[in-house]
């Protein structure tokens, strides 16, 4: 079992935002691995605590996470994929593009929303596809809605 | 005993008109924290304890548990501080785009404001404070509660998995802008799930904090 230290427990399980850009910018080499070997494929890190870690990798920039995310993403809950979402749109990049048209389409409204956002921040030809074929196709009109205003700041 | 109702919710509280007991006087706005009022007990806090106005926006489909949420805010503000929280107004909004809200930061210092944020710390600006609370789901990581907020819009959002304290604490950051504490007897612990030995505490220096705020009045 992972034995955290202090500050990664803090990272992961505080409860209110106050704090945890600073906490998650103090993060060492050493814990910064801590945190992905929480979505290893054998890993029993809890739903909060995968959700927490994939969140603080995306804002950190941590590109060399972008793999580990990616083949977590079956494994991981509604809010898990929202994480997700938002740490690959993040991270940038070919890979996280692909990762974030699929979920364009996950069955959670929220999750679409976020993938909406990443691809928007991406941006390039193939997003703004995508992101036509959502604002046109998607079952909800308000993720129609938020399709259609990304899309006019990726043009 | 109404006549002294309506002039004391018109002098102190700003509310004329048609009046409910109840919401206007009581600041119940919700029955999961049923309890037993005192008018009397109310009508003399009104005017003789200071005051912080607080909006409430729920954004539609988020479950709050509003009354005890402003219970506690009361037990600990005026156990601890002799400052009484009186909630304006409760509105419910339709803004599903906003249940799980795409936030730039939390950060205390220094915060960037997304376009979500914008559009949510926008409502409720017309309830009647200065200081709005929207119940929300959450946000990408999992926080139960945000203080961040826009420029000249004090509020802070709660989401579904909040603790009975997360509402109170996050108030405390807007009123005397108050940071964490390592102690889980207080109310400014990082994780109030976490919290020892209920109703939480709060320092005479945080109280100092609260009372020195500038949204906190007195009749």
């Amino acid at each position: 079992m992972t034995q955290f230290t202090n500050q990664i427990r803090d990272v992961l399980e505080t409860d209110c935002g106050h704090t945890l850009e600073e906490l998650s910018s103090r993060l060492t080499a050493d814990e910064i691995k801590a945190l992905l070997s929480l979505l290893g494929a054998h890993s029993k890190a809890s739903f909060p605590h995968r959700q927490r870690a994939i969140f603080v990798l995306g804002r950190l920039g941590k590109t060399e996470a972008m793999g580990t995310i990616i083949n977590a993403i079956p494994e991981l809950d509604d809010n898990g994929r929202v994480a997700a979402a938002d740490a690959l749109g993040r991270l940038g990049g070919t890979k996280a593009r692909n990762e974030l048209v699929k979920l364009s389409s996950d069955s959670n409204a929220q999750v679409r929303k976020f993938a909406i956002r990443g691809l928007a921040r991406i941006g390039g030809k193939a997003v703004v596809e995508r992101l036509r074929t959502v604002a046109v196709d998607d079952p909800q009109d308000w993720i129609r809605d938020v399709a259609h205003k990304q899309l006019q700041k990726v043009k | 005993m109404s006549a002294n109702i309506r002039n004391v919710a018109d002098t102190c509280l700003d509310k004329t008109g048609r009046l409910s007991l109840r919401e206007d006087i009581h600041g119940v706005y919700a029955n999961d924290n049923p309890q037993n009022r005192s008018t009397l007990a109310q009508l003399d806090r009104i005017q003789n304890m200071p005051f912080v106005r607080v909006a409430l926006v729920t954004i539609s489909t988020a479950t709050p548990t509003l009354q005890r949420d402003l219970d506690n805010g009361n037990t600990v503000y005026q156990g601890d501080c002799d400052v009484w929280i009186y909630p304006t107004d409760s509105i419910t909004a339709t803004a599903n785009n906003l249940l799980t809200l795409d936030q730039d930061d939390c950060a205390s210092n220094g915060h960037s404001v997304s376009d979500e944020e914008d559009e949510l710390f926008d409502l409720g600006r017309t309830l009647g404070a200065n200081i709005v609370c929207y119940y929300i789901n959450g946000d990408g990581s999992g926080l139960r509660g945000c203080a961040a907020h826009p420029p000249g819009r004090r509020g802070f959002w709660v989401g579904s998995a909040a603790s009975p304290w997360t509402w109170v604490h996050e108030l405390t950051h807007i009123v005397g802008d108050n940071s964490h504490e390592g102690n889980t007897d207080n109310l400014m612990i990082n994780n109030t799930g976490t919290i020892t030995n209920p109703p939480p505490d709060l320092g005479n220096d945080q109280c100092d904090r609260i009372t020195d705020d500038p949204d906190i009045e007195q009749c």
